[in-house]
């Protein structure tokens, strides 16, 4: 249980996904304008996060006892692709209102670093959280919190940008560059959660 | 189309004038990620040069193979292939490099940088233009890393590549997360006035 | 040919197919080829690492090993180094999970009577310009030559005699700690006990820490019935 919650904290404040390990930047740029779109994306990729820890989890097992663990890369690709793909489909079928929510960020998430990153991640780090590799109830805690913590740091970032549209920004670092300062000051803050970690350990 | 002018353009307008990180904005993770040093950016932008360059001519090889509907996966499963292959010749030949870049070595495969120019230039070019546009794309994309990655080691630990020049301990937030967003900021803003 | 425009649901998986057995033929083909270089690297890079901690030695410490029970079910690595037939220092790989990011993981190189010859991190992510200097010799370098039985191996902060690195106390204390726990390795697998030193991170509250202690003793028993085991192990391996 503690180790859940130290996963949880760990993924969601002090190894914030986008702001200190700078996955799923693109994005974070492209869909912070508005706070909607930002819950929109950040539902989107939770949804697809999980499932493709869950099934890359196994898929690496399954390669590790063939002894060809080197493909690690090209199949996670392919899973996440065709889950991508996958859970469109049935999305659609299934809940049509889930779908007016998230389908438009589906097709975004392959190229979305962070999904294919985390499915990578469980089985090489953990963050210090446990001595062992995660087992698969602990790659999905730690897909999850990923997942939330990409949301929240997507989410605060939108607010921002909502509010920056109004403030009186110097001609040349309108749009793009200020967007880049706002996030590396966002990011400053998220660092004051660093100590957090150390402290519940 | 043949002279030798255009052939100088499409490879030289990947590094400034349609810079992939200054100016389209695109490869950001790797961008801010591996950038802690001038040596690590550089080592990156090399890597992804490595895979751009043979995935731009491998796709425009094979671009009339493939039908339309599957373009995206056939273009997928060629780049993963050749980020596993740059992944094993890292690991044998330069193990440093390997381990300072870690994670973002596989995302390659995820950055739009290398799909984008599949998508937008290879599949509609013959081998040879595409060649020089990803070697021209590549090239930037390390231009853009280096530089970013030398400003924020001079401000952060005093040093470039690895050499110090700079007594005392620097601003330690520069190599940091905010360091990487607030130059890259500040870089964008520079590389908007300059193409005005 | 393909029709590019509507093609049949096979030659979609036709072409799908053939282009990921031609890609994964290629990688496997790479792979072979660097799969001995890779394996090189890391028997090297592990070769170089215990060549920097340890005292002069003429035999293949990776060959010459032993895993030393440190209770908790947890055990270190132990890399032994022989001068003609004289074992004239250890190597241990310690680590702990109590740096700023998680786990530090320490090569602490000793001779026989337990000096420290050197100290190296063979593990270490702790924040870039802050607690990744403990890797730098300014801090590394303070356990050279040092005998934890005549020092403390602590962190100035919590009473001992090693400067923590400013800002970085965390990183610090837990490398100091990696090697703490190298140190009573050591004297657990020389039958030693009494030698041991605290090892606690100064962090860890009081209750824990006893705890710790307690699943320390109950397990000098079946150390030492392990270290007989090991002697007679590494009897063996020569």
């Amino acid at each position: 249980m503690v180790e859940y919650i130290l996963i949880i904290i760990s993924a969601v404040f002090v190894n914030n996904i986008a702001l200190s390990r700078f996955l799923g930047i693109c994005p974070f740029m492209g869909v912070s304008n508005k706070v909607n779109t930002a819950l929109g994306m950040s539902g989107a990729v939770a949804f697809v996060m999980v499932i493709a820890t869950l099934v890359t989890f196994y898929i690496q097992k399954l390669l590790v006892s063939c002894g060809i663990d080197f493909l690690q890369t090209i199949a996670f690709i392919l899973v996440i692709a065709s889950l991508v793909q996958m859970v469109e489909i049935v999305l659609k079928k299934v809940s049509p209102s889930l779908y007016q929510a998230l389908g438009v960020f589906l097709p975004l998430i392959t190229t979305n670093c962070t999904v294919l990153g985390v499915a990578i991640d469980v089985h090489n780090l953990t963050m210090g959280v446990s001595e062992e590799p995660y087992g698969v109830g602990a790659a999905v805690i730690y897909a999850l919190s990923n997942a939330i913590g990409y949301g929240l740091a997507l989410t605060i970032f939108a607010g921002l940008r909502e509010q920056l549209e109004l403030a009186d920004v110097p001609e040349g670092m309108k749009g793009v560059p200020v967007a880049f300062i706002t996030a590396g000051i966002l990011a400053l803050a998220f660092m004051g959660f660093a100590g957090l970690f150390q402290s519940i350990a | 189309m043949d002279n030798k002018n255009s052939k100088f353009e499409i490879f030289s307008k990947g590094l400034i004038k349609e810079n992939p990180v200054l100016v389209l904005i695109l490869g950001m993770c790797p961008t801010l990620g591996v950038t802690s040093s001038a040596i690590n950016g550089l080592g990156m932008g090399l890597a992804t040069t490595f895979v751009l360059l043979f995935s731009n001519i491998i796709i425009s090889i094979i671009k009339d193979l493939i039908p339309d509907k599957v373009h995206i996966p056939a273009y997928i499963i060629v780049i993963a292939s050749l980020v596993t292959i740059l992944q094993l010749l890292l690991k044998g030949y330069l193990p440093a490099l390997d381990e300072s870049l870690g994670l973002f070595i596989p995302l390659i495969v995820v950055n739009c940088v290398v799909l984008g120019r599949a998508e937008a230039f290879a599949c509609k070019n013959n081998v040879v233009d595409s060649a020089l546009d990803g070697l021209g794309m590549g090239l930037g994309f390390a231009l853009a890393l280096t530089i970013l990655g030398a400003i924020r080691e001079i401000l952060g630990v005093g040093s470039i590549f690895g050499y110090k020049f700079l007594a005392g301990d620097g601003i330690i937030g520069f190599v940091l997360a905010p360091g990487a967003f607030i130059v890259l900021g500040y870089m964008v803003a520079i590389a908007k006035k300059l193409k005005k | 040919m393909i029709d590019k425009k509507n093609p049949t649901i096979l030659q979609m998986v036709l072409v799908l197919m053939l282009i990921a057995m031609i890609c994964t033929a290629g990688v496997a083909a790479v792979f072979k080829l660097t799969e001995d270089t890779i394996k090189e690297q890391a028997a090297n890079k592990e070769q170089k690492m215990l060549s920097e901690v340890l005292p002069e030695h003429d035999n293949d410490p990776t060959k010459d090993t032993v895993s030393i029970s440190i209770g908790n079910n947890k055990s270190v690595l132990c890399y032994i180094a022989k001068k003609g037939n004289e074992t004239v220092g250890y190597a241990i790989k310690a680590n702990n999970k109590k740096g700023y990011n998680g786990k530090v993981e320490v090569l602490v190189g000793f001779k026989p009577n337990g000096t420290i010859v050197k100290t190296s991190a063979t593990v270490l992510n702790e924040t870039p310009g802050l607690g990744s200097k403990a890797a730098e010799p300014k801090f590394a370098d303070q356990f050279k030559e040092l005998n934890p039985a005549e020092k403390e191996l602590q962190v100035t902060k919590d009473g001992g005699d090693i400067d923590a690195i400013s800002a970085a106390t965390i990183t610090s204390r837990a490398y100091t700690l990696c090697v703490a726990t190298a140190y009573n390795a050591l004297q657990t697998y020389l039958g030693n006990d009494a030698a041991k030193i605290e090892a606690n991170s100064g962090a860890t509250s009081s209750a824990n820490y006893n705890a710790d202690e307690r699943a320390f003793d109950s397990d000098t028993l079946q150390t030492n019935a392990d270290s007989l085991q090991q002697n007679i192990d590494t009897n063996s391996v020569k």
